[in-house]
């Protein structure tokens, strides 16, 4: 059992370490420290062995006073019910939920998968040892928050101590009954399934929170005797869980690749490509006469019609409503026109968030990869400087056509909007709003192609490789996001996003003619 | 026309897969790659179509005396799983890569007559490429070069998705077009590579050699490094 153990214990360890290399060999310039032979340095791999397991202390430690901090002193903290009956009640009912919520054994984890699947280490031997391993780390970790919080709540010693036995007991008792569930009905219930752990969940925070915030006290004993009564329920399931022989069938079914999510970034790949392949409408025959890449980009726009036409179509006729609604409120009540109109001056970097949720460019050029240039750029016709930089042109073309519908509606809707409710003494004020939302149309729709293009990020498995794709993608949101803050006057706005629409455009036009086509490539 | 190797070296971190690999594959015949597994054949056949970028060396076309670059028009690579862009029919593919050669094309066939050479039944001719087999999709991958006609094909384990009877129309069809191509073959299929080429050429630790067309054992033992 000990060696099963030290077996699991090294394996994971040894994950941890290399994954930490592996990290440290994607980072510029710190990778050319770290050469691939770094995997067999054992004297590294020590010094990461002993940081890691550090951090996996520390961070088990702080993690539960985190927890127990935030969910229990501190509610009690705020409402000023600082009694032992509070915190015994909360401590109580999360814990119940928690033995539905973390219950190891049913968590499909990549570690489990690689000691029973890939190592083929017997299931009942692994569980024997991990589980009471498991146990043992989570009674303890939580010991040291239970006594420092409990004492300030003036819980007594003796009944702090019994709690992480009763948080085991209860663990031990939702294992079992999971347990005993899969072995009647061959159903195994996942401790990452929402359905069921959501419900769960609720009963617990609700069962604990509600009380205390009702006044209702129960005496200390009641959960004393309680907590002691899980204890003496969970002998049974110990002996149970320790003697159960359905372990190795169990995992078999709850760690199959195809059927857990136990690499969620894979599985999300692999359906985010299936979604977009299923995208793909065939229901009517390109009948255009357009030739070469002209002819293959229509084809492709047509065929991700659900992707591309239709959602720009629905944008376009919601904005007209949102707007003919808007005008109608103006024009009906005297108390709205004077507040829009106030506002609608100031209003208009909000509209560049609207642009950039609105705008398709980002789905679009990964329906591009998943279903076209992923197996495209395979060619090397394909790859030619010439090819890139004509189908970038008509991409471009196609992008900002369609971005620019449900633009024009806004920009001229804006624009309307903002006559109605008096406005601007200058007729400059409306071309300038229509031409800043037009820019900012053109300008997301060349920003996401351009990236798109300069960063490339996936690798011929559909795998994300480039960081700095990902995090250029959240810079984009994380700044149009910041300009809902943001009040500045119309004219002033207005002309400064023209401005630097143009010029980003043209900086961008010009980096994609110098490196796209050297860097569009299958990372 | 020559297609000439100088010292082509690839090395991924400390492993160097290509040490020194220098070779002169003729027009005219079929060459057989074999080695083993992590050689570093996929590797060589990457450079050579410039999806890998080399660590040192060369590589050319000698053409009547005169040597010069390659070009993209000069190399067809056809890859052991198949590519193809899903969201295109058969029919509108195979258009669209007559549409971009045109000019290019010295003998220009109907679309559908391409299929029939490549025996591709007339009602999966206009379904989506993403619902074609493995075998079709590798049909389609040919296809497109025999089309584009480059002088040099790159053919990496191109026969393992095909059933035994497409296998043999491949082999004709690959000696039928040897005579104007240069054919460079990679298979670990020892009787495929025996009998479909005429010449073997090793890929044993980073190093490219010619070795004659024996039986099995003999060219086990060589890329065992037992050679005699």
């Amino acid at each position: 059992m000990i060696r099963t153990l030290w077996t699991s214990i090294k394996l994971s360890q040894t994950y941890g370490i290399n994954t930490v290399i592996y990290w440290l060999r994607q980072l510029p310039l710190i990778k050319y420290l770290f050469p691939a032979k770094i995997y067999g340095d054992s004297g590294l791999k020590m010094v990461i062995r002993i940081y890691i397991n550090l951090y996996r202390i520390i961070k088990a430690l702080l993690g539960k006073a985190f927890y127990t901090g935030v969910m229990i002193y501190l509610p009690l903290f705020l409402l000023n019910r600082q009694d032992p009956g509070a915190f015994l009640n909360i401590i109580f009912w999360l814990s119940l939920a928690g033995a539905a919520g973390n219950t190891y054994l049913f968590n499909p984890t990549k570690e489990k998968y690689y000691m029973l699947i890939l190592m083929r280490m017997d299931g009942r031997r692994f569980v024997r040892s991990n589980y009471l391993w498991f146990l043992i780390q989570n009674s303890l970790s939580f010991l040291p928050a239970i006594l420092i919080f409990g004492l300030l709540l003036a819980v007594p010693l003796p009944v702090l101590l019994i709690i992480p036995l009763f948080i085991a007991a209860v663990k031990v008792l939702g294992a079992f009954c999971l347990v005993k569930y899969y072995e009647r009905t061959g159903r195994i219930i996942s401790e990452n399934n929402w359905k069921i752990l959501l419900p769960v969940v609720g009963i617990g925070l609700l069962a604990g929170y509600i009380p205390v915030l009702m006044n209702i006290a129960v005496p200390v004993i009641c959960y004393i005797i309680a907590m002691l009564l899980a204890g003496v329920l969970a002998v049974y399931p110990v002996v149970y869980l320790w003697q159960c022989r359905a372990y190795g069938r169990l995992y078999k079914e709850m760690l199959d690749p195809n059927v857990i999510m136990f690499s969620a970034q894979a599985t999300t790949r692999i359906t985010q490509q299936k979604a977009l392949l299923n995208n793909i409408d065939d229901s009517e025959a390109y009948t255009g006469d357009k030739r070469g890449y002209e002819y293959f980009n229509a084809i492709f726009v047509e065929r991700h019609r659900k992707l591309l036409t239709r959602p720009v179509k629905y944008q376009s006729v919601i904005c007209l409503l949102i707007i003919v609604v808007i005008s109608g409120i103006c024009l009906w009540n005297r108390g709205a026109l004077e507040a829009i109109g106030q506002k609608g001056m100031m209003m208009l970097p909000y509209m560049v968030f609207v642009m950039y949720l609105l705008n398709r460019s980002n789905t679009m050029t990964q329906a591009m990869f998943m279903n076209c240039d992923h197996s495209m750029l395979a060619y090397r016709f394909y790859r030619q400087k010439q090819t890139i930089l004509g189908l970038f042109k008509i991409r471009l073309r196609t992008l900002v056509k369609l971005n620019l519908i449900p633009a024009v509606i806004i920009g001229c809707g804006f624009a309307f909007v903002v006559f109605i409710t008096g406005g601007s003494e200058h007729p400059s004020a409306y071309v300038l709003i229509i031409l800043s939302i037009l820019s900012l149309s053109v300008f997301f729709s060349v920003h996401h192609l351009t990236l798109y293009y300069l960063l490339q990020p996936y690798n011929v498995n559909i795998e994300a490789k480039s960081k700095a794709y990902s995090i250029a993608n959240w810079l984009t949101y994380f700044v149009c996001y910041m300009f809902i803050q943001l009040k500045a006057p119309l004219f002033l706005f207005s002309i400064l996003s023209i401005v630097f629409s143009v010029a980003y455009i043209c900086a961008a036009l010009m980096l994609v003619y110098r490196y796209a086509p050297k860097w569009f490539r299958l990372k | 026309m020559k297609l000439i190797l100088k010292n082509i070296q690839k090395s991924f971190d400390d492993k160097e897969v290509l040490k020194d690999v220098s070779f002169s594959f003729e027009q005219g015949k079929i060459y057989g790659l074999l080695g083993r597994n992590g050689a570093g054949k996929t590797t060589l056949f990457n450079c050579i179509n410039e999806d890998l970028k080399m660590d040192g060396g060369s590589f050319g076309i000698e053409e009547n005396g005169v040597n010069r670059d390659v070009t993209a028009e000069d190399i067809g690579y056809v890859l052991s799983a198949p590519v193809v862009p899903e969201f295109l029919t058969g029919r509108e593919f195979l258009k669209f890569f007559i549409n971009i050669n045109e000019d290019k094309l010295k003998e220009q066939k109907s679309v559908d007559e391409y299929f029939d050479m490549m025996r591709i039944e007339p009602e999966d001719r206009d379904r989506l490429l993403k619902d074609y087999s493995h075998g079709m999709k590798s049909k389609m991958q040919i296809l497109i070069y025999f089309i584009a006609n480059p002088a040099i094909l790159l053919l990496d384990e191109p026969l393992t998705s095909f059933d035994v009877v497409v296998a043999d129309e491949m082999k004709q069809l690959l000696r039928t077009i040897k005579s104007e191509h240069i054919l460079i073959f990679s298979t670990h299929i020892m009787e495929l590579a025996l009998d479909l080429c005429d010449e073997i050429v090793i890929l044993n630790q980073g190093i490219l050699k010619k070795v004659e067309k024996k039986e099995n054992n003999y060219i086990i033992d060589l890329l065992r490094g037992e050679e005699q």
